[in-house]
């Protein structure tokens, strides 16, 4: 093995062919192996760079981390603090005391909540955000693995600890969760639902700006919890696999049987399937899927509904057979389509 | 050798951190890149680092090399993630995984301990400002700038021949004095070091 192609190697400017030579040659002997390890940290220690960094890095580090300095403006609201701290504990004393006095013990949705939420605990969460037009698979510190679909954000400690296993979703994502009959996980969301699971598969949909949220079982079994609202009591419901449920935005259900499950995660398998769908949802996914903004112009054409299965088809094929099977013309203009009738 | 920014640093000032990490947030980035291979990644360790060095500012020793106890620091970052990696993930390519699994045997060889002791950073530091300007100038371009012979003999006005004897130079002398310093243990990877610079 030649020393210029361990640099180029090193470098990362190898080839795949030329990566999985060099492994090869590593793995086969021990003072190989030894003799490259050397090499690579020699290399990577000898050409540290020494540039210094900006200084808005800093304060932008600083700002976000660091809390020195500002504990003069933190007294300005001294009293405040005291007065939420108080009210808190007067809260805490509540609850307690209802817990305590329901005779059945029962925990009601709101106190299968997590004890703190994400944010009070002193461990790093991490956060990964799909943009639109980008789909992204996410493996959990328990190995549970995550696929989210465009415009999903997942939000997650570095390491799971404590009874729950948290983590927050606002999007939509398709969990295989490593089962752990120990430690349930809690998947909240941005909508008054949270799901608790033992192991399971099953798909979330909650969308920012979707009206409904739903989430669809494919095997094992969940536990939805709805909190208790002003608009309705809270309510814990269980599914059974490939049942589904739809969450409108006054929180009442509906309960679907043998849901469709192969259309609903059509997409991770990158594929766009509509039925008899309106067109304003088609565009909603459309926007997501590829980033695109609709525009629309005649306000008639929203009584369309488009039937049809895409496969990584760009934006213009799409918008071509939309046009061909509807009355809908468009007009691509950069990121933007403006949507007529024909 | 006292350094006063860390004895700064350990008694809590904040300008001195911010020049530890001004002066030191690229070094911890490229490190932890050159491992993990994930730009993210690398700066979310990059940021765990300069955290856990406001934190722990009481336990700093004064007497030891910052830019040494934050690259072990990440160093071992890095090795957990990796680590972590190997473990949980069952996902990517084989070719992935044994970079993964090469990079995670590198962190963890003892070369990289000797590597990134307070004596060897010194002294490569040390060494490489004894070179005359010129020639220091020379060997940082083309290291670290990356710049060829020629683009390095337009920039310094002299002839190619010039830049090749002045590397030759940086060369011979960085070999010696880091040799000097490790007289055995070290002598082969000094010639490796020695091999790097004459390709590069």
């Amino acid at each position: 093995m030649r020393k210029q192609q361990l640099i180029k190697f090193i470098e990362g400017k190898a080839s795949l062919s030329e990566q999985k030579q060099v492994l090869n040659w590593i793995e086969k002997d021990e003072a190989n192996s030894k003799y490259f390890l050397g090499l690579k940290n020699l290399w990577v220690i000898s050409s540290l760079p020494y540039e210094e960094s900006q200084r808005d890095e800093f304060i932008h580090f600083s700002s976000e981390n660091l809390n020195t300095g500002k504990n003069k403006k933190r007294k300005d609201f001294s009293f405040f603090a005291i007065a939420a701290s108080l009210l808190l504990l007067v809260t805490i004393g509540l609850n307690i005391f209802q817990y305590y006095r329901s005779p059945l013990n029962f925990r009601s949705p709101e106190d299968m909540r997590p004890l703190l939420s994400l944010k009070d605990r002193n461990i790093n969460t991490l956060s990964f955000y799909t943009n639109k037009g980008v789909k992204g698979v996410v493996t959990l510190p328990d190995s549970s693995v995550v696929w989210l679909n465009s415009d999903t954000r997942i939000t997650y400690p570095e390491r799971f600890t404590g009874s729950f296993r948290e983590v927050e979703i606002s999007g939509e994502a398709y969990f295989e969760v490593r089962s752990n009959p120990d430690t349930a996980m809690i998947v909240s969301t941005n909508k008054d639902l949270k799901i608790e699971v033992l192991g399971t598969k099953f798909l979330i949909r909650s969308y920012a700006d979707d009206n409904d949220a739903q989430a669809t079982l494919f095997s094992g079994s969940i536990k939805l919890i709805s909190p208790r609202n002003r608009y309705s009591r809270g309510y814990v419901k269980k599914l059974k696999p490939l049942e589904s449920v739809i969450i409108d935005k006054n929180n009442s259900i509906r309960l679907i049987h043998n849901s469709d499950t192969l259309k609903s995660i059509a997409w991770k398998r990158g594929m766009l399937i509509f039925e008899e769908t309106p067109i304003q949802e088609v565009l909603k996914e459309l926007e997501r899927w590829h980033g695109t903004e609709f525009i629309i112009q005649d306000k008639s054409i929203l009584s369309c509904k488009i039937t049809a299965q895409f496969n990584s088809e760009s934006i213009v094929q799409i918008m071509e057979v939309i046009k061909y099977c509807s009355p809908i013309d468009y007009k691509i203009k950069e990121r933007q389509i403006f949507l007529s009738r024909r | 050798m006292f350094d006063q920014r860390a004895a700064d640093l350990k008694n809590g000032s904040m300008k001195a951190f911010e020049e530890v990490y001004l002066k030191l947030l690229k070094m911890v980035v490229y490190f932890a890149y050159q491992y993990l291979s994930d730009m993210s990644q690398a700066r979310s360790v990059a940021h765990d680092v300069f955290l856990s060095l406001w934190e722990n500012r009481a336990s700093i020793d004064v007497e030891g090399n910052l830019q040494s106890y934050i690259l072990t620091t990440t160093k071992n970052k890095c090795i957990n993630i990796l680590k972590h990696h190997l473990l949980e993930t069952k996902f990517g390519s084989i070719t992935e995984r044994a970079m993964k699994n090469v990079n995670y045997n590198a962190l963890t060889d003892s070369s990289a301990d000797l590597l990134l002791t307070n004596e060897f950073m010194e002294k490569f530091r040390i060494s490489l400002d004894k070179l005359p300007e010129k020639t220091k100038e020379a060997f940082l371009l083309s290291r670290f700038k990356r710049l060829s012979y020629e683009e390095i003999s337009v920039r310094q006005s002299v002839s190619v021949k010039n830049i090749e004897y002045r590397m030759m130079q940086a060369l011979k002398h960085l070999r010696r004095d880091l040799i000097d310093f490790f007289p055995v243990v070290l002598g082969l990877m000094v010639t490796n070091l020695y091999s790097i610079f004459k390709i590069i």
